[in-house]
Protein backbone atom coordinates (compact mmCIF):
# COMPACT_ATOMS: atom_id res chain seq x y z
CA UNK A 1 0.00 0.00 0.00
CA UNK A 2 1.22 3.48 -0.85
CA UNK A 3 1.08 6.01 1.99
CA UNK A 4 1.52 9.71 1.18
CA UNK A 5 1.62 12.84 3.28
CA UNK A 6 -0.32 15.78 1.82
CA UNK A 7 -1.12 19.30 3.01
CA UNK A 8 -4.29 21.29 2.66
CA UNK A 9 -5.11 22.10 -0.98
CA UNK A 10 -2.58 19.59 -2.25
CA UNK A 11 -3.76 16.83 -4.55
CA UNK A 12 -2.88 13.38 -5.72
CA UNK A 13 -3.55 12.06 -9.19
CA UNK A 14 -4.66 8.52 -9.90
CA UNK A 15 -4.28 7.46 -13.51
CA UNK A 16 -4.99 10.10 -16.13
CA UNK A 17 -8.29 11.45 -14.91
CA UNK A 18 -8.81 11.10 -11.17
CA UNK A 19 -7.72 13.88 -8.86
CA UNK A 20 -8.20 13.90 -5.08
CA UNK A 21 -7.64 17.16 -3.25
CA UNK A 22 -7.41 17.68 0.51
CA UNK A 23 -9.78 20.56 1.31
CA UNK A 24 -9.64 20.58 5.04
CA UNK A 25 -8.41 18.56 7.97
CA UNK A 26 -9.88 19.08 11.42
CA UNK A 27 -9.62 16.74 14.37
CA UNK A 28 -9.85 13.19 13.07
CA UNK A 29 -11.86 14.23 9.97
CA UNK A 30 -10.65 15.13 6.50
CA UNK A 31 -12.65 16.75 3.69
CA UNK A 32 -11.72 15.57 0.23
CA UNK A 33 -12.67 16.80 -3.21
CA UNK A 34 -12.68 14.14 -5.90
CA UNK A 35 -12.61 14.82 -9.63
CA UNK A 36 -13.32 11.69 -11.61
CA UNK A 37 -15.16 10.62 -14.75
CA UNK A 38 -18.88 9.94 -14.25
CA UNK A 39 -18.50 6.22 -14.91
CA UNK A 40 -16.20 5.77 -11.91
CA UNK A 41 -18.15 4.72 -8.85
CA UNK A 42 -17.16 6.60 -5.69
CA UNK A 43 -18.61 5.32 -2.44
CA UNK A 44 -17.93 5.87 1.18
CA UNK A 45 -16.74 2.43 2.25
CA UNK A 46 -19.43 2.23 4.97
CA UNK A 47 -22.07 2.71 2.30
CA UNK A 48 -20.79 -0.19 0.29
CA UNK A 49 -20.96 -2.42 3.42
CA UNK A 50 -24.47 -1.18 4.16
CA UNK A 51 -25.63 -1.94 0.61
CA UNK A 52 -24.08 -5.38 0.71
CA UNK A 53 -25.85 -6.27 3.98
CA UNK A 54 -29.17 -4.98 2.63
CA UNK A 55 -28.79 -7.11 -0.49
CA UNK A 56 -28.12 -10.19 1.59
CA UNK A 57 -31.13 -9.50 3.81
CA UNK A 58 -33.33 -8.98 0.76
CA UNK A 59 -32.77 -12.32 -0.92
CA UNK A 60 -34.16 -14.31 1.98
CA UNK A 61 -37.34 -12.43 2.82
CA UNK A 62 -39.40 -14.00 0.03
CA UNK A 63 -39.49 -17.33 1.81
CA UNK A 64 -42.62 -17.16 3.94
CA UNK A 65 -41.91 -20.43 5.71
CA UNK A 66 -38.43 -19.33 6.72
CA UNK A 67 -39.83 -16.04 7.98
CA UNK A 68 -42.55 -17.69 10.03
CA UNK A 69 -40.27 -20.29 11.54
CA UNK A 70 -37.78 -17.58 12.53
CA UNK A 71 -40.60 -15.70 14.14
CA UNK A 72 -41.74 -18.72 16.12
CA UNK A 73 -38.31 -20.00 17.18
CA UNK A 74 -36.97 -16.60 18.10
CA UNK A 75 -40.04 -15.58 20.06
CA UNK A 76 -39.97 -18.80 22.04
CA UNK A 77 -36.27 -18.42 22.72
CA UNK A 78 -36.50 -14.79 23.81
CA UNK A 79 -39.62 -15.30 25.90
CA UNK A 80 -37.93 -18.27 27.61
CA UNK A 81 -34.84 -16.15 28.32
CA UNK A 82 -36.90 -13.30 29.69
CA UNK A 83 -38.74 -15.63 32.02
CA UNK A 84 -35.44 -17.14 33.18
CA UNK A 85 -34.14 -13.65 33.92
CA UNK A 86 -37.28 -12.74 35.84
CA UNK A 87 -37.09 -15.97 37.82
CA UNK A 88 -33.46 -15.38 38.67
CA UNK B 1 -55.62 0.15 -1.25
CA UNK B 2 -54.31 -3.22 -2.34
CA UNK B 3 -50.86 -4.59 -2.89
CA UNK B 4 -50.47 -7.78 -4.93
CA UNK B 5 -47.45 -9.77 -3.78
CA UNK B 6 -46.06 -13.08 -4.97
CA UNK B 7 -45.19 -14.46 -1.54
CA UNK B 8 -47.79 -12.91 0.71
CA UNK B 9 -50.91 -12.67 -1.45
CA UNK B 10 -53.07 -9.57 -1.71
CA UNK B 11 -52.48 -7.14 1.12
CA UNK B 12 -54.94 -4.42 1.99
CA UNK B 13 -53.62 -1.24 3.51
CA UNK B 14 -54.19 2.43 4.13
CA UNK B 15 -51.79 5.12 3.01
CA UNK B 16 -51.00 6.00 6.64
CA UNK B 17 -49.86 2.43 7.37
CA UNK B 18 -46.80 2.88 5.18
CA UNK B 19 -43.26 3.57 6.31
CA UNK B 20 -41.88 6.40 4.17
CA UNK B 21 -38.17 6.38 3.29
CA UNK B 22 -37.67 9.46 1.11
CA UNK B 23 -34.16 8.22 0.23
CA UNK B 24 -35.00 4.51 0.15
CA UNK B 25 -32.66 2.01 1.78
CA UNK B 26 -28.94 1.73 0.95
CA UNK B 27 -28.72 0.06 -2.44
CA UNK B 28 -32.48 0.39 -2.98
CA UNK B 29 -33.13 4.10 -3.49
CA UNK B 30 -36.11 3.43 -5.74
CA UNK B 31 -38.28 1.90 -3.00
CA UNK B 32 -39.68 4.74 -0.91
CA UNK B 33 -42.69 3.08 0.71
CA UNK B 34 -42.81 -0.11 2.75
CA UNK B 35 -45.86 -1.79 4.19
CA UNK B 36 -45.05 -3.21 7.63
CA UNK B 37 -46.56 -6.65 8.17
CA UNK B 38 -46.75 -7.99 11.66
CA UNK B 39 -46.41 -11.75 11.36
CA UNK B 40 -47.31 -12.40 14.93
CA UNK B 41 -50.90 -12.49 16.09
CA UNK B 42 -49.97 -11.29 19.56
CA UNK B 43 -49.16 -7.84 18.18
CA UNK B 44 -45.67 -8.18 19.53
CA UNK B 45 -43.85 -6.14 16.90
CA UNK B 46 -40.50 -7.69 17.71
CA UNK B 47 -40.32 -8.75 14.09
CA UNK B 48 -41.83 -7.17 11.01
CA UNK B 49 -41.79 -7.90 7.35
CA UNK B 50 -41.31 -4.68 5.40
CA UNK B 51 -42.95 -5.21 2.05
CA UNK B 52 -41.81 -2.83 -0.69
CA UNK B 53 -44.68 -0.99 -2.39
CA UNK B 54 -43.00 0.32 -5.55
CA UNK B 55 -41.57 -3.16 -6.23
CA UNK B 56 -43.39 -6.07 -4.60
CA UNK B 57 -40.39 -8.33 -5.26
CA UNK B 58 -38.62 -6.46 -2.49
CA UNK B 59 -39.19 -7.26 1.16
CA UNK B 60 -37.03 -7.20 4.27
CA UNK B 61 -37.38 -8.95 7.58
CA UNK B 62 -36.56 -6.55 10.40
CA UNK B 63 -36.20 -7.11 14.13
CA UNK B 64 -36.59 -4.85 17.11
CA UNK B 65 -32.91 -4.56 18.09
CA UNK B 66 -33.76 -4.06 21.77
CA UNK B 67 -35.44 -7.46 21.88
CA UNK B 68 -32.14 -9.18 21.13
CA UNK B 69 -29.74 -6.58 22.56
CA UNK B 70 -31.42 -4.79 25.48
CA UNK B 71 -28.41 -2.46 25.92
CA UNK B 72 -28.47 -1.28 22.29
CA UNK B 73 -27.68 2.44 22.23
CA UNK B 74 -28.17 3.90 18.76
CA UNK B 75 -26.81 7.44 18.31
CA UNK B 76 -27.80 9.59 15.36
CA UNK B 77 -26.18 12.78 14.15
CA UNK B 78 -27.91 16.12 14.66
CA UNK B 79 -28.62 16.22 10.91
CA UNK B 80 -30.27 12.80 10.99
CA UNK B 81 -32.43 13.72 13.99
CA UNK B 82 -33.52 16.92 12.34
CA UNK B 83 -34.25 15.10 9.06
CA UNK B 84 -36.63 12.85 10.99
CA UNK B 85 -38.11 15.82 12.83
CA UNK B 86 -37.18 14.88 16.38
CA UNK B 87 -34.93 16.15 19.16
CA UNK B 88 -33.62 12.83 20.44
CA UNK B 89 -33.31 9.12 19.74
CA UNK B 90 -35.88 8.40 22.46
CA UNK B 91 -38.66 9.61 20.14
CA UNK B 92 -37.75 7.13 17.41
CA UNK B 93 -38.45 3.49 16.61
CA UNK B 94 -35.54 1.31 15.54
CA UNK B 95 -35.42 -1.82 13.41
CA UNK B 96 -32.50 -3.86 12.11
CA UNK B 97 -32.43 -5.96 8.96
CA UNK B 98 -32.18 -9.70 9.39
CA UNK B 99 -30.81 -11.99 6.67
CA UNK B 100 -32.44 -15.40 7.03
CA UNK B 101 -30.42 -18.63 6.94
CA UNK B 102 -31.44 -22.28 7.17
CA UNK B 103 -30.78 -22.31 10.90
CA UNK B 104 -32.24 -19.20 12.49
CA UNK B 105 -29.24 -18.97 14.85
CA UNK B 106 -27.13 -18.24 11.74
CA UNK B 107 -29.33 -15.30 10.74
CA UNK B 108 -27.36 -12.11 10.37
CA UNK B 109 -28.49 -8.78 11.75
CA UNK B 110 -26.99 -5.37 11.03
CA UNK B 111 -26.88 -3.27 14.19
CA UNK B 112 -24.66 -0.68 12.50
CA UNK B 113 -27.28 0.45 9.98
CA UNK B 114 -30.67 0.55 11.71
CA UNK B 115 -33.86 1.59 9.98
CA UNK B 116 -35.15 4.48 12.03
CA UNK B 117 -38.71 5.77 12.11
CA UNK B 118 -40.45 8.73 13.63
CA UNK B 119 -43.74 7.07 14.67
CA UNK B 120 -45.50 10.46 14.70
CA UNK B 121 -45.28 10.94 10.95
CA UNK B 122 -43.84 7.59 9.72
CA UNK B 123 -40.88 9.37 8.20
CA UNK B 124 -37.99 6.92 8.05
CA UNK B 125 -34.36 6.63 7.09
CA UNK B 126 -31.64 4.05 7.23
CA UNK B 127 -28.51 5.37 8.91
CA UNK B 128 -24.91 4.20 9.15
CA UNK B 129 -23.68 4.72 12.69
CA UNK B 130 -20.06 4.96 11.59
CA UNK B 131 -18.62 5.76 15.02
CA UNK B 132 -20.66 3.17 16.88
CA UNK B 133 -19.19 -0.04 18.29
CA UNK B 134 -21.78 -2.11 16.41
CA UNK B 135 -21.05 -4.47 13.53
CA UNK B 136 -22.54 -4.65 10.05
CA UNK B 137 -22.90 -8.39 10.62
CA UNK B 138 -23.67 -10.25 13.78
CA UNK B 139 -25.19 -13.68 13.84
CA UNK B 140 -28.11 -14.33 16.18
CA UNK B 141 -26.16 -17.02 18.00
CA UNK B 142 -23.73 -14.31 19.19
CA UNK B 143 -26.40 -12.55 21.24
CA UNK B 144 -26.53 -13.52 24.89
CA UNK B 145 -30.31 -13.43 24.87
CA UNK B 146 -30.63 -15.73 21.88
CA UNK B 147 -27.79 -18.14 22.59
CA UNK B 148 -28.15 -21.25 24.70
CA UNK B 149 -30.60 -24.09 24.79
Amino acid sequence: MLVLRRKKNESILIGDNIRITILESAGDGVRLAIDAPKNISILREELSHAEEENREALTSAGNLNAVLSLQKDLLLKLKGKREEMVNE
Amino acid sequence: MELHTKDYGILEYEEQDLFYFSDGLFGFPQIKHFLPLCLNEQEDSMMLLLQGVEDTGIAFVVLDPFSIEPDYEPRLTREELSFLGVESEAELSFYVTCALKDDYLDNIVNLKCPLVMNPENRRCMQVIMADSPYDYRKSLRDFKLVKGA
